[in-house]
């Protein structure tokens, strides 16, 4: 039971971090691995202002999310307006690696990273609803809101919009659409969301580590990104079990089989490695993604 | 203290230049970034461990070439398979895989020996310093020379002077153009994946035999600091990759004398560690000249 509600709730978080990148990559055709980044910022935030400056655990996470797309709002700027795709994701891949760095050096807690971080806090009093069902149901809650923003935003202006820029960049501007303008907004908005689950992430593990950056993570978010297919926002909800699952069960069947810990761990890994292959291979959805610059309209 | 460090900067720019000349040739001709190159350059060390002192004892002088020939054809073979048919549907279907590529290369690599470090040693005379008048080592004067002499070697017989390396450098300043005129494509395409890979794991072994202990993340952190070497110099010219990687083997030494030299900057050291430097060169780089110093075209995008 213990189980089942913690996988939902880890399950609800990651929700709401692919759901950002899904937008990102699959609407608009950023390619970004700074995604990563992003949710290690908000998690070690929220993580330093619950923990020491004491704010409660919610104004925290509102806190941290809104300060990492500010950071965001800078990279954007920067590196939106010059970067072609494939450049873009290795610019914004060194933004993550960059981030584990700088949290090994100067980060609180230093290479092993801070624990003790608080929980959330509960709104009915634990003996009524335990405390960890609630932290589940707000986690589903905000999931489900992200998910249902995202299809709202589909099908409002800008999502047609954001359609036109990764068809054509070139024909949307001439057509008076400002393709920056809309990369950035939704970029800024996806990076809200990474930052928010990193924070609910901080919260619900009480533990932040610098390898919340790491190329770890990163493939981790690009297995789930790709498994959500890229039409709906809900197929997130898909990826992000699948992710959250696959690592626990196959630690599950190593360590009843008595192998070492690092051997599930390597396991999963490669397994990641093929799912990315495959889908490209053999992906029907991912054909939007992939043949989308070969056909002409 | 700064003569030191430029010596080390060329013996450092001597592997970057050879290794990203390997991500400027794919490319360059292939239209994406190879992000496994670096996992096959560790596979190349790997291999030669295997070789020589980790398993049947041969002597390095046997087990290098054969690990750097086996590289070669697995790089080969893996382009063929995987990438090259990715490459055709569009880039980030290739760097896509290409990432799923790197990620089993590298669990492959620890589940076979182990994720935790192991030793190498190349052993005899070339862990000795080779004078009084000249205090490097000879493993350092190796790698110089090799590194060296193995691109111009390439550039002058192969690049100017054999058909197929002509018919590389054409595909690598205009691959349309090349593809209208009908020059061998499948060959180009694969032996830029063979030149890449033979050069990756030659590059692999100088620094495993230097650091005398090797990690399967190895390949993945040095290729890495390689990308941005081809960065810097423009990683759609062949030359410029070389260029870049020398300048910023030279760049990354002469940056962490200067810390040493600042005492307060002394306890943030591994801060300005090789690869964050890197980082920063790439997002300078990116911000203000993303087509590198040394690309001359007109297309101001990468």
């Amino acid at each position: 039971m213990d189980f089942i509600v913690y996988a939902v709730t880890a399950a609800a978080i990651m929700t709401v971090l692919l759901v950002g990148q899904q937008l990102l990559l699959f609407d608009t055709g950023i390619f970004s691995l700074g995604g990563a980044a992003f949710f290690a910022c908000g998690a070690y935030l929220s993580a330093v202002l619950s923990k020491n400056a004491g704010y409660p655990s919610f104004a925290a996470m509102l806190i941290a999310a809104l300060a990492v797309t500010g950071i965001a709002l800078f990279v954007g700027v920067l590196w939106l307006r010059t970067l072609r795709s494939d450049f873009f994701a290795l610019a914004t891949l060194a933004l993550s690696l960059a981030t584990v760095v700088v949290l090994r050096t100067v980060g609180p807690g230093g290479l092993t990273g801070m624990a003790g971080v608080p929980s959330f806090g509960t709104i009915v009093p634990p003996d009524v609803v335990p405390a960890p069902v609630q932290t589940m149901l707000l986690c589903l809650a905000v999931a489900i809101l992200s998910i249902i923003a995202v299809q709202a935003l589909r099908g409002q202006r800008i999502g047609a919009i954001a359609a036109a820029v990764r068809v054509d960049e070139n024909v949307a501007a001439t057509l008076g659409f400002r393709p920056l303008l809309v990369k950035l907004q939704i970029f800024l908005f996806s990076s809200f969301l990474a930052a928010l689950a990193g924070a609910m992430q901080a919260h619900l593990l009480g533990v932040v580590e610098p390898r919340m950056a790491s190329i770890d993570m990163i493939v981790l978010l690009l297995v789930g990104t790709i498994l959500s297919g890229g039409k709906r926002a809900w197929g997130c909800a898909f990826g992000a079990m699948v992710v959250v699952l696959v690592p626990e069960v196959l630690q599950r069947v190593f360590v009843a089989r008595a192998e070492p810990q690092w051997r599930a761990f390597l396991a999963c890994q490669a397994a990641y490695g093929g799912v990315i292959i495959v889908m490209i291979f053999c992906g029907p959805w991912l054909q939007r993604f992939t043949g989308v610059r070969l056909r002409r309209a | 203290m700064f003569y030191e460090a430029i010596i080390n900067g060329l013996i450092v720019g001597a592997i970057y230049a050879v290794v990203a000349l390997g991500y400027s040739l794919v490319y360059s001709v292939l239209g994406f970034v190879n992000f496994a190159h670096g996992d096959l350059l560790a596979v190349g060390v790997y291999l030669c461990l295997f070789l020589s002192t980790g398993g049947l004892g041969l002597p390095l002088l046997i087990a290098i070439p054969v690990a750097v020939g086996i590289t070669g054809l697995l790089a080969a073979g893996i382009g063929r398979l995987l990438l090259i048919p990715a490459a055709q549907k569009s880039s980030l279907a290739a760097l896509l895989v290409a990432i799923g590529v790197s990620v089993i290369l590298q669990s492959a690599l620890a589940a076979v020996f182990t994720s935790e470090a192991l030793p190498f040693h190349g052993g005899g005379f070339l862990g000795t310093t080779v004078s009084a008048w000249l205090p490097m080592k000879w493993l350092h004067v190796a790698t110089l020379a090799g590194g060296v002499g193995s691109l111009a070697l390439l550039w002058a017989f192969f690049f100017h002077r054999s058909a197929l390396g002509l018919e590389i450098r054409a595909s690598a300043s205009n691959p349309r153009a090349a593809q209208i005129l009908g020059l061998r494509r499948e060959q180009v395409f694969t032996v830029v994946f063979l030149i890449s890979g033979v050069f990756a794991a030659l590059a692999g072994i100088a620094v495993g035999l230097d650091d005398q202990l090797i990690v399967p993340t190895l390949g993945f952190s040095l290729g890495l600091r390689a990308f941005v070497a081809s960065v810097i110099g423009g990683i759609r010219s062949l030359g410029g990759a070389v260029a870049g990687g020398f300048l910023l083997g030279i760049t990354e030494n002469l940056v962490a004398a200067a810390v040493l030299q600042v005492p307060k900057l002394a306890p943030y050291a591994g801060a300005f560690s090789k690869d964050a430097i890197a980082m920063v060169v790439l997002a300078l780089v990116l911000t203000w000249r993303p087509r590198g110093v040394f690309d001359r075209s007109l297309e101001t995008r990468p």
